[in-house]
């Protein structure tokens, strides 16, 4: 099975990296995908559960690493692409600030 | 006595001059005896989960989520498995959960990062709530009265939540991070809070003072500094209170005319603790933000208890709940399209709407199920031409039409429009809109081309800013568009940053605001002050 795995790599841009907020929605959205996710720090691995906010926060991947997401499963090839997405996008919050506007 | 000045970090801006106060700890880390089986251990995980989770309903959307982070971080089968294995080797619950979560907060101190290290604390803080429900015992209510610097080594994210905090209180920890979640939820509740002060802080008694912009905590302070720090803080306080004061009454300017002040909200939780009568409304309640996964999109019942939770809080005032805007900044997993050059000009609002009619009819059935309970309106994001609006009223018509036929209790809501495309603020008599609501934000980056997470330089100053000529003569024109088709034309947008902007946008006619919960007392404050003599403006 192992060639049917999607790998995408992208850069930690977010000042903090994957602390404890950027870790959860990682895992609430590998959560939404019927896709095994993983994350590592190298293309080989070790691979880390991406479904685990416990298991990524381990890794304390600060700004500026390149994180590798692996992906298998019926859903694998757009799962890795939002995972990368998110990343990519900070970990947009879902809820801003109670000071935050827009429009 | 000598005076002793304790250098920390700032944390949280605010002075107060006030007596110290012990934090009583109510828990030992580790337990004496022997306490607890695997059962009870998974009893006191669920346990803590659901106290997490009530706890969250008065607080606001920010702090929601830093206790959802640690319900997640505590139903993670893995951050509890070590503690399991032990037990299975013989170990009590207390002592095996203790040494499981005290291996995973060393490997946090011992981080470089300080983001890292800033983590001990959300995993001391679940460890502790794990352990008194072990113990049996309950987070207590306590209060820290006005005038009061509370001591404590540091603070747990949930301690903080559960304490009732006055006006202008502080709180010094020995040590802490500005980067912690507490630090985080002092600043947004106006809590002046000094970190990393050393043991030496509890030498403190009597009186002292707390200078969280400082980062200074004074122990025995001289006459002379007291006083100064109480003028300080009074200064501060003062003009806090005067916003407060203002918060409650009618919003009229210096020569009388009345402006309406709606709530700009991001979800039902963050009515919790106001009173209705601070406001004429709720100007715009931001749904994507609360309906941010494809599930809750899809969810009707979730989506009519949230909406009629607003209703029934506005007491009969008007609520415009706007249609999910989903896309440009606030992308939703499977639902907005991903990989798009430039989401803010791309597929967002009421176009991705029209492109899912099925999601978009379970709220338009959950806001006109609402609507049986109060003053419900609804307004469309992002409309750029008229058959967008003609297609969203074909559906709500339809979506009434079906309520009615299968006997459930309705009504038709207002369809109103925000005007933020260039398109409608320039032709706003294309549109056949019950209301229409100016949202700044999107239309001037739209009209100057200067997007709005742009960071310039000081030379773009002014690049964007609603109080440029040409978007006050937009506002202008939709505003006489309004008074002559008799359809109310609201603003929402930042009114903070721009000082010269609210006086402009009354002097165009604007009459009716919405702002965020915070600003409302500032808001009425700055309106007061307000001449509008000489402006030629439709009065109401």
């Amino acid at each position: 099975m192992s060639s049917a795995f999607v790998i995408v790599s992208t850069v930690l841009q977010n000042e903090a990296g994957l602390h404890a907020r950027p870790s959860v929605r990682l895992t609430q959205l590998a959560k939404h995908f019927e896709a095994s996710v993983e994350v590592g720090v190298t293309p080989e691995g070790p691979w880390i559960d991406a479904k685990s906010p416990v298991k990524l926060m381990r890794l304390k991947a600060q700004r500026g690493t390149t994180l590798f997401v692996r992906a298998g499963g019926e859903d694998a090839e757009q799962a890795a692409q939002e995972i990368v997405s998110l990343i990519a996008a900070h970990f947009t919050p879902r809820v801003e600030g109670p000071g935050g506007v827009d429009d | 006595m000598t005076e002793r000045r304790l250098k920390g970090v700032a944390a949280a801006a605010g002075v107060v001059v006030g007596r110290f106060q012990f934090h009583a700890r109510h828990h030992e880390s580790a337990p004496g005896a022997r306490l607890g089986d695997a059962a009870a251990l998974e009893a006191a995980l669920q346990a803590a989960a659901r106290d997490l989770q009530a706890l969250q309903e008065a607080c606001t959307p920010e702090e929601a989520e830093i206790l959802a982070m640690q319900v997640s971080l505590l139903s993670d089968e893995e951050l509890a498995s070590p503690a399991f294995e032990a037990i299975a080797q013989g170990d009590d619950a207390a002592t095996a959960w203790c040494r499981a979560l005290d291996a995973e907060i060393e490997g946090y101190r011992a981080a470089e990062d300080p983001y890292f290290q800033a983590r001990a604390t959300d995993f001391e803080d679940i460890r502790d709530q794990v352990l008194e429900r072990l113990q049996g015992r309950r987070l207590a209510d306590p209060h820290v009265a006005s005038q009061t610097i509370l001591l404590a080594d540091d603070l747990k994210p949930s301690e903080f939540l559960a304490t009732r905090w006055a006006y202008g209180s502080g709180v010094a920890l020995a040590r802490g991070s500005p980067s912690s979640h507490v630090a985080m939820l002092a600043r947004g509740r106006a809590v002046a809070m000094v970190v990393g002060l050393g043991d030496a802080l509890f030498q403190a008694r009597g009186l002292g003072i707390l200078d969280g912009a400082a980062g200074e905590v004074v122990i025995d302070p001289a006459e002379r500094r007291l006083e100064t720090a109480r003028l300080e803080s009074t200064r501060l306080y003062r003009r806090l209170e005067r916003d407060d004061r203002h918060v409650r009454a009618r919003a009229v300017t210096a020569d009388g005319v009345s402006i309406a002040v709606h709530l700009t909200i991001a979800g039902p939780g963050e009515l919790d603790g106001l009173h209705p009568s601070l406001c004429d409304g709720i100007g715009l309640v931001r749904t994507e933000l609360f309906l941010d996964t494809l599930e809750r999109l899809r969810d009707e019942e979730f989506q009519y208890a949230c909406y009629c939770r607003i209703v029934q809080w506005a007491e009969g005032r008007p609520v415009i709940f706007r249609t999910a805007d989903a896309g440009g900044d606030k992308p939703i997993a499977g639902y907005t399209l991903m990989g798009e050059d430039n989401p803010f000009l791309g597929i967002r609002g009421v176009r991705l709407s029209l492109a899912n009619e099925a999601v978009f009819c379970v709220q338009l059935r959950a806001l006109a199920r609402a609507a049986a309970h109060g003053d419900v309106r609804i307004m469309l994001p992002m409309v750029t031409l008229p058959r967008e609006l003609e297609r969203a009223r074909a559906l709500l018509d339809q979506e009434v039409a079906a309520l009615a036929a299968a006997g459930v209790a309705h009504a038709r809501p207002p369809l109103g429009i925000m005007v933020e495309v260039p398109t409608v603020a320039i032709t706003p008599e294309r549109f056949e809109a019950d209301f229409y609501s100016i949202g700044s934000n999107d239309l001037v980056q739209y009209v100057c081309a200067f997007g709005r997470g742009q960071a310039g330089q000081d030379e773009h100053a002014g690049l964007a800013v609603a109080s440029d000529p040409a978007i006050l003569a937009l506002v202008a024109k939709v505003v006489a568009h309004g008074h002559e088709r008799v359809r109310e034309v609201g603003f929402c947008g930042d009114l903070d940053t721009d000082p010269a902007l609210l006086e402009a946008l009354l002097r165009q006619g604007v009459r009716s605001l919405s702002v965020p919960p915070a600003s409302v007392g500032s808001l009425k404050a700055k309106i007061a002050a307000i001449s509008l003599a000489g402006a030629e403006v439709p009065r109401r």
